[in-house]
């Protein structure tokens, strides 16, 4: 029973702390427990009392910030370069010192936070209005980090303002944010043409430090301390991508991507960090992406290689999801999603007319041995999906049969991305892909099923119904549309959708029972 | 260390840093060559910074391949470029272009390449003075078509550039 749930909900109640107390105890509780649950209710309700003060000063702080700012702006004429200058060092440095001598003093902690975080904020507005002054471009990220490097200052000297450091992170995305996109998009931006390399470099070494620092405080949450180290790495990035363009760009913005996320895949076990995780296979798989399309195009290679590969990538990180449970069960949820949604969104589109069109009238001739990029690619895949398959039989993580199904489905892939095109285009052959790559998703969809029945997880059982309802209104749709009026079209939709709803509902509760029901014996 | 050391640690390099850019700045403003260049502009909105005009420099922003000196093949973009002016009547013109920063006593202005264009044998740069900010709603319902446009420029001896004002058929605007 959750003792600090009832508590809670008795309390709401109005119930007497007597009331609660008799009951607990007639339920087996002991008294030291109730009264332990009774003091961290107490220190909670306290807490969010704090945390309400906390956001109101914070907002306050926004809201004066933004007047002094409106006011500089609606008065801009009349007062000259020193007037503006004088207000925003003046009024920087009043909040700065106010807020530092009640909190330290006074001891007025959250209201000299408020007037501290007042102070940053008009640090950072200082520096954009005085590049307006001086007409520095609008796209500036010096200026972005500036202020970044002003925070985390700040951060550091008082050591315990969390909002100070969310601030941080907030200014280092934006100032990261489109030199990351540019390099995902494998275009050279103009974001950084004109940028401080020394600066960023300082960036990088502050954020790492800033990690450090929030590491020492156990009650900061892991993925603030992570997303620093995260940020460091964005930071990396750019400083590869402006040497690079000393260099006079002798390397891509993709290699530069590979190298960061790389990079970025060691810390995330070094600092056992899913978000660090997420980064890296993200620049990985949109390095891999790219590049092999590029690799393909140029070889005139079928690209039913891009679309193995994409399910090889799926199937290895299906078998890393258990080798990742116990240790790292952040890491595993990430695995297992990306897993099953590659699988899922290659077999979804081979499942469709205009997927399997697209397979059948591929006129590229050459194998996949014209290019060893491609080669050796799906070979190291094969190779990640044996081993890990070995371990995952070794340990007991899978079941056989599990490792086997997902071991046919890599052959069977391999296999056909080996067959020549008069092996993939004959007669009949749109119905007869269209028949097996169906029948394929449809196994994939009661795989997922009864994955959440052997291991009893709600999860797997609902994705696997809402697969299996989004399998069903595709094929209405892929089949059924052109022959319909458009209105009895969306009635019978609708009619269909009603039907799939409740047999979704009766097949989870049916599923989800039987768990609950041999977990009870 | 103590807390109050470290506060006011924190602080200085706050002020520092705007103090740094302001004196960076006017050291140019006023100690570096005055110029006027002619620009073509168009009109987006900084939501951060209230209204401000981009444009480009007519005879600086695409520079003919003719004016590089050196091997024009190897320039890219990002790459850094010093860009000789020549005054022709009231405004500058460019000269030539070098990789490197030129011995010389001619004024220079330092760009980077944005561009390069092979069929027309171009390279568009960036000088970082590309925006000029107006107070909040003058810059509305004006047309630069039928106006001569001219921008003043300090530029110091380094090749560093800061965009003073801009004028409107001879005109201060706004």
């Amino acid at each position: 029973m959750n003792i600090s749930s009832y508590i809670k909900a008795a309390l709401s109640k109005n119930v007497s702390k007597e009331e609660i107390y008799l009951e607990l105890l007639k339920k087996g509780e002991k008294v030291d427990h109730i009264t332990e649950e009774f003091k961290k209710s107490s220190r909670e309700s306290k807490d969010v009392q704090k945390q309400t003060t906390h956001t109101i000063l914070i907002i306050g702080a926004i809201l004066i910030a933004a007047g002094i700012f409106s006011f500089i702006a609606s008065n801009w004429q009349e007062l000259g370069k020193t007037a503006k200058i004088a207000i925003i060092i003046i009024s920087m440095l009043t909040s700065h010192i106010a807020g530092f001598q009640l909190k330290e003093r006074a001891g007025y902690e959250k209201i000299g936070k408020a007037l501290i975080f007042l102070g940053t904020l008009i640090y950072g507005a200082g520096i954009f209005l005085i590049g307006q002054m001086f007409n520095i471009r609008a796209d500036w990220p010096d200026g972005l980090i500036l202020w970044l490097l002003g925070t985390l200052a700040i951060a550091f000297a008082v050591g315990d303002s969390l909002v100070l450091f969310y601030l941080a992170l907030v200014l280092g995305v934006i100032s990261n944010g489109g030199e990351i996109f540019e390099i995902f998009n494998r275009f050279q931006s103009t974001h950084y043409l004109i940028t401080s390399l020394p600066l960023i470099i300082i960036s990088a070494i502050s954020c790492y430090l800033a990690s450090n620092h929030l590491k020492k405080t156990p009650e900061i949450s892991k993925d603030l301390q992570d997303s620093f180290i995260l940020l460091a790495l964005m930071f990396l990035g750019t400083i590869l991508t402006l040497l690079n363009q000393q260099l006079l760009n002798a390397f891509s913005g993709l290699t530069i991507l590979s190298i960061t996320s790389s990079i970025s895949l060691f810390a995330a076990y070094y600092y056992k960090s899913p978000l660090i995780l997420i980064f890296g296979l993200l620049g990985i798989l949109t390095w891999w992406e790219t590049k092999s399309l590029e690799w393909i195009g140029a070889k005139e290679i079928k690209s039913l290689a891009f679309v193995t590969s994409n399910i090889l990538i799926g199937i290895f990180f299906f078998l890393l999801t258990p080798l990742h449970k116990n240790k790292l069960p952040g890491f595993s949820r990430i695995f297992g999603f990306l897993g099953t949604a590659f699988i899922t969104a290659i077999l979804l589109i081979l499942s469709t007319k205009d997927g399997i069109r697209e397979l059948i009238l591929d006129t590229a001739i050459n194998p996949i041995f014209n290019s060893w990029q491609v080669t050796t690619g799906l070979l190291s895949l094969a190779a990640g999906i044996i081993i890990s398959s070995i371990f995952n039989i070794k340990n007991q993580l899978l079941l056989k049969r599990e490792v086997l199904t997902v071991n046919i489905l890599s052959i069977f892939f391999i296999i056909m991305t080996l067959l020549t095109s008069d092996l993939i285009n004959f007669k009949g052959a749109e119905m007869f892909w269209a028949a097996i790559f169906n029948l394929l998703f449809f196994a994939e969809i009661i795989a997922i099923i009864f994955m959440g029945y052997w291991r009893k997880s709600n999860i797997h059982i609902n994705l696997g119904v809402v697969l299996m309802a989004i399998f069903i209104l595709m094929k209405y749709f892929d089949w059924f549309f052109t022959f319909l009026s458009k209105s009895l079209f969306f009635i019978l939709a609708g009619i269909l959708l009603f039907i799939i709803g409740f047999f979704m509902e009766k097949t989870r509760k049916y599923l989800i029972s039987q768990i609950e029901h041999e977990q009870k014996l | 260390m103590s807390k109050n050391f470290k506060f006011s640690l924190a602080l200085g390099f706050q002020t520092l840093a705007l103090i740094a850019i302001i004196i960076y700045k006017m050291s140019i403003s006023l100690g570096g060559t005055e110029v006027f260049l002619r620009i073509e502009p168009y009109d987006p909105r900084d939501p951060f910074r209230g209204d401000y005009i981009t444009f480009r420099y007519s005879d600086l922003s695409t520079i003919s391949l003719y004016y590089i000196r050196g091997d024009a093949d190897g320039l890219k973009k990002g790459q850094e470029v010093y860009v000789t002016l020549e005054k022709q009547d009231r405004f500058w013109l460019p000269i030539n272009v070098t990789k490197a920063k030129p011995d010389t006593d001619e004024l220079i202005i330092k760009g980077i390449i944005d561009e390069t264009s092979r069929s027309l044998d171009t390279i568009n740069l960036k000088y970082g003075i590309e925006e000029y900010f107006i107070p909040e709603g003058t810059g509305q319902n004006i047309f630069f078509d039928d106006k001569e446009t001219v921008a003043k420029v300090a530029i110091d001896e380094n090749g560093n550039a800061v965009l003073k004002e801009i004028y409107l058929d001879g005109k201060l605007w706004p």
